[in-house]
């Protein structure tokens, strides 16, 4: 890996440490080995620092969930509702009636066409996807 | 049919970038392709908050959860904004929507739990990794002003995870323990197909576009879930090993633990 990745890599691992009711477990090896861009990365510490810092204060929020009791409340799940509504989504066929440009629906490729989709691209995974359920 | 289609909003945010015709076709696509993940990620975190909500969490940790979705709203357009930017038009074939999983078989806590691993401990880890070095790698400008601002929010989502995990230690008795570790093998399962679809070596690669080389950010994958994620969960008291050596062969981990 590069000097870049080796540094995110380094930044997704101080992301995982977090301090709960329990306090941070540092002493968990989770962090990769020293590595020769340390410098670098000290250097570049105010830029790198900038996203983390804004993500600490977001999540002072969650310090509450800790120690509340209500959660668990051991009953089943009730059935999803389903995804809200979205206004930048449009239907474009007037209807359900059109291709479905869901990756494993069979007219896929027919709503790709209709839109000049490009399949080229080759680095754009970000998401994150819906979660899987548990095989049956 | 439906299209998802953020042009308004998309322009008004559109950055100046300069670019040959060739990089404007790669990079046209590679954004697009993220304004649609991006923008399909904001009723995953809505049905989230509502999951939460359900399991009784507090009101500001839902509200807070509810505002994530904005942001993957906003990572969309931003995303779309760089497409406008481009030259292109930021509208693509939607994704289609899918409920988030209930997990019915265990109680509330637990099946949020599974869901926040899913979306947070893996997912949004492996993106905080991805934008990172990629963020790294482009010059000072516009789009890498973008990508900070992107990044950071996926430091959030990663974290409401991590942070969830090491709160409710005390709640994971040793069967929840042995349960998450089996979802875990469908869910890192589910993660290395998505990555991989999506990463492709052998593409063109400009950084200074967002354009990545599809092959190292595999490596970067898998090591960001080998060298990060798997010893983190370990560290929680989750199988996480055991699990991701399973990823290919889950059913087996679920009959195993049964």
């Amino acid at each position: 890996m590069n000097p870049a990745q080796l540094r995110a890599l380094r930044a997704a691992s101080r992301v995982t440490f977090t301090l709960g009711i329990f306090g941070c477990a540092e002493d968990a090896p989770t962090a990769p080995a020293p590595d020769p861009v340390e410098a670098a990365e000290e250097a570049d510490a105010q830029v790198d620092a900038a996203p983390i810092d804004e993500a600490d204060a977001q999540h002072e929020l969650f310090v509450d969930a800790a120690t509340d009791p209500s959660l668990d409340a051991g009953a089943p799940v009730p059935a999803d509702a389903g995804p809200e509504a979205d206004g930048a989504l449009v239907d474009a066929a007037g209807g359900d009636a059109g291709p479905h440009c869901d990756l494993n629906a069979p007219d896929y490729p027919a709503c790709c066409d209709a839109v000049g989709w490009d399949f080229a691209a080759g680095c754009m995974a970000w998401g994150p996807p819906v979660p899987p359920a548990l095989l049956a | 049919m439906q299209l998802l289609d953020l042009r308004t909003e998309a322009r008004a945010l559109a950055p100046i970038l300069d670019a040959t015709p060739e990089a404007r076709r790669a990079a046209l696509a590679t954004w697009r392709g993220r304004m649609v993940n991006e923008h399909g990620s904001a009723p995953v975190f809505a049905a989230l908050a509502d999951q939460l909500a359900d399991a009784g969490a507090p009101a500001t940790q839902v509200e807070a959860v509810r505002a994530m979705a904005e942001e993957e709203h906003r990572h969309g357009v931003l995303c779309g904004a760089v497409v406008e930017a481009l030259g292109g038009e930021a509208r693509a074939p939607a994704l289609v929507e899918q409920p988030l999983p209930t997990h019915a078989d265990v109680d509330r806590f637990e099946a949020v739990t599974r869901n926040l691993l899913s979306v947070c401990c893996l997912s949004e880890t492996v993106a905080v990794a991805l934008i990172g070095a990629e963020r790294l790698e482009m010059p000072e400008g516009p789009l890498r002003d973008i990508l900070t601002r992107i990044l950071a929010d996926e430091v959030g989502h990663a974290r409401l995870g991590w942070r969830w995990l090491a709160d409710h230690q005390q709640r994971l008795d040793a069967e929840r323990r042995e349960r998450l570790g089996r979802y875990l093998a469908v869910a890192f399962g589910h993660l290395e197909a998505h990555e991989l679809a999506q990463l492709k070596p052998g593409g063109r690669v400009d950084p200074a576009l967002g354009i990545c080389d599809g092959g190292a950010a595999r490596a970067l994958f898998y090591a960001t879930v080998e060298t990060v994620i798997v010893p983190r969960l370990e560290a929680l008291g989750l199988p996480a090993a055991a699990a991701w050596d399973a990823r290919h062969h889950p059913e087996s981990a679920v009959n195993s633990a049964a």
